[in-house]
């Protein structure tokens, strides 16, 4: 079995734990997330998305269960910044994230807490911009940025930790279609590539067709997990829960219905088209 | 009729600083009555900074913006008319609800406007109904609200104005698929119910091409195209171009016309596509 960079057994944990009435926002998850690998989180807003990935790096800790990062248990207050070194965050918003008034000084921000040494520094955030695709903003305003190369140096950011994994919490809710693209293919380039961890946490579900698993998140609990082609193929079940499938998905879901042809569960534009043009017998 | 026109409108940033730019330049517009004009545009193209002139939260450099045939910025009373006539839910507007209780939250537009207690009680009681807010949430902090819940309340302390043109900043954004279906099937109700006219801006150019009568593109700060949904997404390169892109259904129907189907290229949703196909293979009776 590969080896697991976070796990999560039996993890509940509930907000305002003394107020009455209060349901957990996440309750008895098992998770184990492989190294090298990219997982698309789904759910609608409440499902406990965000709370499972304040889990995965000390943001919150368990009331129930154990989160453990590389073996290290986050519950362990002194592990608090190697699991952080090794776990990072990316949130929606890029505004709320950016600390300096020059790129590279923000990239920077995170190894300078750490105590790495200035010409270590220097290595570390260009590597990062060069990484993401933003070194040639490197004495930029970050203001002066589109909300994709926001993100990016967001990532940036992260990636000069000398992170394993990343975890992003809707990092394309607020970006126009270019940015969301620019995004979505960083960082699947930093994960084929550079074989960083993702978990991705999104309500975009082409977003979610490109990750290698998906997993279904409903009051709290995993619904599904599986691998694209699997989870998507539950619309049914999906749609139940208030999310959708890609467009692609369901127009040949709707189609296998009405009867014109019959086709595995399709995820892109391209197989979509490829199925679509062969039971026309255009086939290329 | 037309509601709101802008002639040759610019705003500026840093003005009269070396780094002068102008967030929007030379911006000629006119909404019509009942109209549903979506407004797309790459982040930072403008499209905030011109709504936010519709209803005189920013003031032009230059240009003008007329409500109903006035010049908005005439006079103190005529800023504020077109405050009410014209009303605008920014984006992420659940981080503005301050009130101790929705209700009141709701009813702080109305109330501004001087109605009579009882008016303003109808409208509020009206508001949150039409977004679905069930009565007993309307005795409870905003923060007791779940997030969809949070941005249904503003809108309706929004439409609670039963402004002519209502205006909504990426009204979607960060919501789940049911609560965006949501949200847009109550805009469109609220246009029919009303007859008012809506302005959407959007970065989903899924529900721009199923909602919008009308579409404007802005690109660097000016007007790039103007036209109906057919005429706009049919430019997909000059789109792409623009940071901008064709709904997914539509690039899969392109690129079925590309390997030699002979289907429709004017779809924008997964029912026209369903249909155009069931169509195609000779299975209409099928649905």
């Amino acid at each position: 079995m590969k080896d697991s960079i976070i796990e999560f057994e039996n993890v509940s944990y509930t907000y305002d734990e003394q107020e009455e009435k209060q349901r957990p926002a996440v309750k008895g998850i098992n998770l184990r997330v492989q190294r090298g690998s990219f997982t698309a989180v789904l759910g609608h807003n409440g499902s406990g998305k965000s709370t499972l990935a304040k889990l995965t790096n000390a943001i919150l800790v368990p009331q129930a269960g154990k989160v453990t990062v590389s073996g290290m248990d986050t519950a362990d207050e002194n592990l608090v910044y190697d699991i952080r070194r090794e776990v990072g965050m990316v949130f929606q918003n890029p505004d709320n994230q950016i600390v300096a008034t020059i790129v590279e000084d923000d990239v920077a921000f995170g190894p300078e807490n750490l105590g790495v040494s200035p010409a270590e520094i220097r290595k570390k955030v260009d590597e990062a911009l060069f990484e993401v695709g933003m070194y040639d903003y490197r004495f930029r305003e970050p203001y002066k940025l589109s909300g994709g190369q926001k993100q990016r140096v967001a990532i940036a950011g992260v990636l000069a930790m000398a992170t394993d994994c990343i975890v992003l919490d809707e990092p394309t809710a607020m970006l126009d279609p270019k940015g969301r693209e620019e995004v979505m293919s960083t960082i699947i380039r930093l994960n084929r590539e550079k074989g960083i961890t993702v978990l991705l946490i999104t309500h975009f579900m082409e977003e979610a067709a490109r990750a290698d698993r998906v997993l279904v998140m409903n009051e709290g609990g995993i619904i599904l997990d599986g691998t694209p082609g699997e989870v998507f193929s539950k619309v049914e079940l999906i749609k139940s829960v208030g999310l959708d499938v890609p467009q692609a998905a369901e127009l040949c879901y709707l189609l296998n219905k009405d009867g014109v042809f019959e086709s595995g569960t399709v995820l892109t534009d391209d197989e979509c088209v490829s199925v679509l043009l062969e039971a026309a017998g255009c086939s290329r | 009729m037309t509601l709101i026109s802008t002639r040759s409108l610019t705003y500026l940033y840093g003005k009269n600083s070396p780094f002068e730019i102008a967030a929007i330049k030379s911006v000629d517009l006119d909404i019509e009555n009942g109209e549903l004009v979506g407004i797309i545009g790459r982040t930072g193209s403008g499209k905030s900074t011109l709504v936010q002139h519709l209803n005189g939260i920013l003031k032009p450099d230059s240009g003008k913006v007329f409500v109903e045939g006035k010049d908005i910025w005439e006079s103190k009373e005529s800023v504020r008319e077109a405050r009410f006539k014209v009303g605008l839910c920014f984006q992420y507007p659940e981080y503005q609800l301050f009130e101790e209780t929705v209700y009141k939250d709701i009813a702080f537009g109305p109330k501004n406007m001087k109605l009579a207690e009882e008016e303003v009680d109808q409208r509020v009681r009206r508001a949150a109904d039409f977004v679905g807010l069930k009565r007993e949430l309307l005795d409870k902090s905003p923060f007791d609200l779940s997030g969809g819940e949070k941005r249904r309340a503003a809108i309706a302390g929004v439409m609670a104005m039963e402004p002519k043109v209502l205006i909504l900043d990426e009204p979607t954004a960060g919501l789940d698929p049911k609560g965006r279906k949501r949200v847009l099937s109550l805009i469109q109700n609220y246009r029919e119910q009303t007859g008012s006219a809506v302005i959407l801006v959007s970065h989903s150019m899924e529900d721009i091409a199923q909602m919008a009568t009308r579409v404007i593109v802005l690109n660097d700060s000016r007007i790039a195209m103007t036209g109906t949904v057919d005429d706009i997404f049919s430019r997909d390169a000059d789109l792409v171009k623009m940071g901008l892109n064709v709904p997914q259904i539509t690039r899969i129907f392109s690129k079925l016309r590309a390997g030699g189907m002979n289907v429709r290229a004017d779809v924008y949703t997964v029912e026209q596509g369903r249909t155009e196909l069931l169509r195609f293979f000779g299975k209409e009776g099928a649905v």
